[in-house]
């Protein structure tokens, strides 16, 4: 027999998952493809981060989880039902990155409108209050500042109090002060349990809010864990030089138990990541005298993220040479 | 249906405070009468100048519903307010049915104060029931013809929505009968008027205000069929077009 409806969602919701997906390929026409094979799940009261640089697919997976988008291969699910299913989009609150507001309406009107979306939601009143805008329930839209904008969108998000916040960079073109309020903010409802599902390219927003961070580049997906290990990691020094010793002479120069990778950048040119690297450096100095050091420098979380996303396409272009010399030597 | 309500409510009021589209819609229609209407005046009894406003008004109603749903979905689309609108348990029927149910409220409007100047102009004033027949007519017809200007609004951005509806808008309108009267075209597109819904708009508005045209249940049933299936054709097409885009 079938599980039904109700049995799945039951199901979902003992498991500790609230969203996710499964084995994503998305292409836009014929173009690169935006997610490639990417599977992620974002636990219930977690924040999750999504981080990557402009272009590497975290819109595409918001929209995928919004129901915005058709999945093309894989599963996308939140509340273990489509996104694409009214009940479920009831459950979830959306910040998206360009999210137009009608100009001619106002503040408290907006709000009321979001609200009549929802078969409960709380009164419009009670949320401008939350968010500060009480003061400004009856401005007309485009009588206001790009922060309170997206403070007005976050309102709108939480009006139905959603079980997934959804935020598509949340801070984005908003001032200093404004950033600051809006991350005290979805600090306290981090705080109040509520499961939020965060992209930004500003790493001290991950750090501050996130309890795990995802990093995608180019669609595929290069790390997931837990925002204290990806800080562990940035504690670390990183070392980038340009040397003609090969890679053997420098994994046998490299101090054994020291936990240090060495990586090609391109040939000749190499990154080294390690807790201590004056060993090495004293014994790349000594082997090879025309060494150069380009950059030395402690690692802080972004670096990590780099240091992942230059593994990452080191690796890619590691597996493209060995593909070349087979099919030379072939 | 309380978010179809409210969202219709919001339509009506993004329309309504939005003197870009207030201005053109109200006062074309108006500046075409004064000129053709008044200042080269056709109409000599009042049978004639019931029919020139109806014309007029047929006019105006074409023009407030097409450009009303066209910019207006097609800036939504643009703006991300329709993304966001759909991450929302907010039906697209409904949000297409919103933006339908305002601009046939426009059209009404746009309709009422072209009446209302004609009457000022012509020292005449309609019956009651008249009255009340033009604007339920206006109403239908915005309604039914709100949906070629959504049609055009799931296809185009704005700017080019603008355009497309300036050529569909003016074709349909003199075309229909409206601008001039259709037995001085050529037989061909007297014949083809009878498939426009912008004919069938003048039809019925002529008959609601003028108390010497009476309309067969023929006609009548002939003008709803061309009006409804107006509407139900590119609601679908608006629907399918929607469902393509990834906006």
């Amino acid at each position: 027999m079938h599980p039904t409806h109700s049995q799945v969602a039951f199901s979902a919701s003992q498991s500790g998952v609230i969203a996710g997906w499964k084995a994503i390929h998305y292409r836009y026409g014929k173009r690169e493809a935006a997610l490639d094979d990417f599977s992620l799940q974002i636990n219930r009261g977690e924040t999750l981060a999504l981080l990557g640089p402009n272009g590497a697919g975290k819109s595409t997976a918001v929209k995928l989880l919004l129901g915005l988008l058709p999945t093309q291969q894989g599963s996308v699910h939140v509340l273990g039902h489509s996104p694409r299913d009214t009940a479920t989009r009831a459950q979830l609150g959306a910040v998206l990155q360009t999210q137009g507001l009608p100009a001619q309406l106002t503040v408290l009107e907006q709000l009321t409108l979001q609200a009549s979306y929802y078969a409960v939601a709380a009164k419009p009143a009670e949320v401008l209050q939350q968010l500060n805008l009480l003061a400004l329930q009856h401005r007309r839209l485009n009588q206001l500042s790009g922060g309170e904008k997206r403070r007005l969108e976050l309102a709108m998000a939480l009006i139905a109090r959603p079980k997934l916040l959804v935020l598509d960079e949340p801070t984005a073109g908003v001032d200093i002060a404004e950033r600051a309020r809006i991350l005290d903010l979805l600090s306290a409802l981090k705080a109040q349990g509520m499961s939020i599902l965060l992209t930004t390219h500003l790493i001290d927003e991950a750090e501050r809010l996130a309890d795990r961070v995802a990093y995608l580049q180019a669609g595929k997906l290069c790390f997931v864990g837990a925002t204290s290990t990806l800080q562990q990691r940035a504690g670390r020094t990183r070392l980038e030089f340009i040397s003609a010793l090969s890679a053997a002479q420098l994994d046998a120069i490299s101090p054994k138990n020291a936990s240090i990778s060495v990586l090609p950048l391109r040939p000749g040119h190499w990154l080294a990541e390690g807790p201590d690297l004056n060993e090495l450096l004293r014994g790349i100095l000594q082997q090879d005298a025309t060494a150069k050091i380009v950059s030395l420098s402690p690692l802080r979380l972004e670096d990590a993220l780099r240091t992942l996303s230059d593994s990452a396409a080191a690796h890619a272009t590691a597996i493209t040479a060995q593909g070349e010399n087979n099919a030379r030597a072939a | 249906m309380r978010a179809l309500l409210e969202e219709s409510r919001c339509e009506f009021r993004k329309l309504y405070r939005d003197p870009a589209f207030v201005l053109p819609s109200l006062g074309f229609p108006m500046a075409f009468f004064l000129l053709f209407g008044v200042m080269l005046p056709y109409a000599k009894t009042d049978a004639q100048r019931w029919i020139t406003i109806a014309n007029y008004s047929a006019f105006a109603v074409l023009g407030a519903c097409l450009f009303a749903t066209s910019l207006s979905l097609a800036r939504e689309r643009e703006t991300g307010v329709y993304a966001h609108k759909r991450s929302t348990p907010l039906s697209v029927s409904d949000f297409l049915l919103a933006k339908a149910a305002a601009g046939a409220g426009f059209s009404c409007v746009a309709a009422l104060a072209l009446l209302l100047l004609a009457c000022a102009c012509y020292g005449m004033w309609p019956a009651w029931q008249n009255l009340t027949s033009f604007l339920l007519v206006s109403l239908v017809c915005g309604f039914c013809l709100s949906g070629l200007g959504l049609w055009v609004g799931s296809l185009f951005r704005s700017n080019a929505a603008a355009v497309v509806v300036n050529l569909i808008f003016m074709p349909m309108a003199f075309l229909g009968g409206l601008a001039l009267p259709l037995k001085v075209l050529p037989v061909s597109i007297q014949h083809a008027a009878h498939v426009l819904a912008s004919f069938h708009s003048g039809e019925l508005l002529r008959a609601a205000l003028s108390p010497e045209i009476a309309l067969t249940a023929k006609t009548l049933s002939q003008a709803l069929a061309v009006l409804l299936g107006t509407g139900a054709v590119f609601a679908i097409l608006t629907g399918r077009a929607l469902a393509r885009s990834s906006d």
